[in-house]
């Protein structure tokens, strides 16, 4: 009603007033109510193995037992039975260094004289002691048949015997890149592979096939053929 | 990804500015007959101001941004335009970086962008023209060519992703120490929207935009160790985020 007691140049600065009042509703609607976002990128960047045969090498190979621990790591990774393997590289260092325990090779199986008491109630095994040179052990870590010791000494189990793993340390040089991506996902670490090398050289022959290594789905990276296999 | 809150948010603000031409153009109604007045080549000369970003600035208090612009009029059919403006803003707090599990916003990091943009572009008026007015309402398409180009970014106290090995904090912090460089984004806008006279030669105008980005800049260091691809352009926003955008503008005809 009293829009109506208007003259028509009051009538038209209400009009314009509510379409001020309906715009600034349209901005504060847009913009006010955004979530927070997360990251939609693959922030792991994976080397690939794969495993194959040196005397036939189109043979693919899934070694039964492959640990592999990161020297500066804590962790363990079981790729036991596993043809093709992907495991992060460090993104601090330009050398990434990995422990590899493997089966060794049936002539070169090497017992280790561990001695076991074992306490038993009836049918019931209570406890195991272990013992190397008179000395008492205590099992810090079990994978399979994989016992790593209190004394640092690490044995495989089988048919009663404990005996020593093929151990070789693979040292994996490459050029490093920090790319920031968004605010929302930060910094991804890609590699160049530069140089693979076993530094006891006892576990195979090694060919990069692709020195890129990246946040890409299912790249492959590197063969390694088995000696003896 | 967007919450499907904000696109429904986006959809109500997107029908409210549909609204604009039922109170604008109809309070503009002409009912004296059509003036067979001769049409000359150039009106004048329109500045405008936009007051969106002041508002933007005054809800999001990491964002400060500021623009205006000059249009030509030409015939009543074409307004060539050149707008220009800057923009500060940190980024950072408004994601979950690194943290997967909630919405809560990351505390200690910063991706600070700054810097001017220039936008080079032409309106086409779709309205029926009134030659014997020097000013009167239009409704417009077109279209800019965006650039942003020389602004510079700052990033500070994002970690090195790692959750197998240690991080290395030999530094005294396991965060990436503070960077700093400039970057250049291109980009394209197509516009619709209305200006509409108020009073003695001053303009009230809104504008929807669709933004299309072209590319922006990647910057390596000298060490080849660091790339950093900005994700935010000044002018533009995020541009892995929404395309709209939108301009409620303030203007005067000079004539």
């Amino acid at each position: 009603m009293l829009y109506g007691l208007l003259n028509k140049t009051g009538r038209n600065a209400v009009r314009k007033g509510w379409m001020f009042f309906v715009l600034s509703l349209g901005v504060v609607f847009a913009f006010v109510s955004c979530d927070n976002e997360h990251c939609d990128d693959s922030m792991y960047c994976p080397m690939e193995i794969s495993f194959y045969s040196q005397i036939d090498t189109s043979e693919k190979l899934a070694p039964p037992l492959l640990l592999m621990k990161g020297i500066g790591s804590d962790s363990i990774m079981n790729f036991s039975g596993k043809q093709q393997i992907y495991f992060p590289l460090n993104p601090n260092k330009e050398t990434s260094q990995f422990l590899f325990l493997m089966e060794p090779y049936a002539e070169k199986i090497k017992y280790v004289a561990v001695k076991t008491d074992t306490l038993r109630s009836e049918d019931e095994i209570l406890s195991i002691k272990y013992y190397l040179n008179d000395e008492e052990i205590f099992i810090k870590n079990k994978i399979g048949k994989a016992y790593m010791f209190s004394n640092d000494t690490i044995c495989l189990f089988q048919n009663g015997n404990f005996y020593k793993p093929l151990l070789d340390t693979l040292n994996i040089t490459s050029d490093l890149c920090h790319h920031f991506l968004s605010s929302e996902c930060g910094y991804l670490t890609t590699f160049t592979l530069k140089k693979l090398k076993f530094s006891q050289g006892g576990v195979g022959s090694i060919l990069i096939k692709n020195n890129s290594v990246t946040n890409k789905y299912n790249d492959r990276h590197v063969n390694i053929y088995l000696e003896n296999y | 990804m967007i919450g499907m809150s904000t696109y429904i948010w986006r959809i109500i603000s997107l029908l409210l500015l549909l609204c604009l031409p039922c109170f604008s153009l109809s309070a503009e109604e002409n009912k004296d007959e059509d003036k067979k007045a001769e049409k000359i080549f150039f009106y004048g000369v329109y500045v405008d101001y936009d007051l969106g970003d002041l508002l933007m600035s005054a809800i999001n208090s990491q964002r400060f941004g500021t623009n205006a612009s000059i249009e030509v009029d030409l015939m009543h059919l074409l307004y060539p335009a050149f707008e220009f403006g800057y923009e500060e803003y940190d980024s950072a707090p408004d994601y979950c970086y690194n943290n997967t599990s909630g919405n809560e916003q990351t505390q200690g990091v910063t991706n600070d962008i700054k810097g001017i943009y220039y936008k080079l572009g032409v309106n086409i008026n779709l309205l029926k023209k009134d030659y014997s007015k020097k000013l009167t309402p239009y409704g417009f398409l077109g279209f800019r060519y965006a650039v942003a180009p020389h602004y510079s970014y700052d990033i500070a106290g994002f970690a090195l992703n790692s959750s197998y090995w240690p991080l290395d904090d030999s530094n005294g912090s396991d965060r990436i120490e503070w960077l700093s460089g400039n970057s250049k984004a291109h980009w394209m806008e197509f516009i619709a929207g209305v200006s509409t006279p108020i009073y003695k030669g001053f303009c009230m105008g809104a504008e929807l935009r669709f933004k299309q980005f072209l590319s922006i800049r990647d910057v390596k260091d000298e060490n080849n160790l660091y790339l950093i691809s900005p994700s935010y352009a000044p002018g533009y926003g995020d541009k892995e985020d929404g395309k709209w955008g939108f301009r409620y503008t303030i203007s005067y005809f000079f004539h």
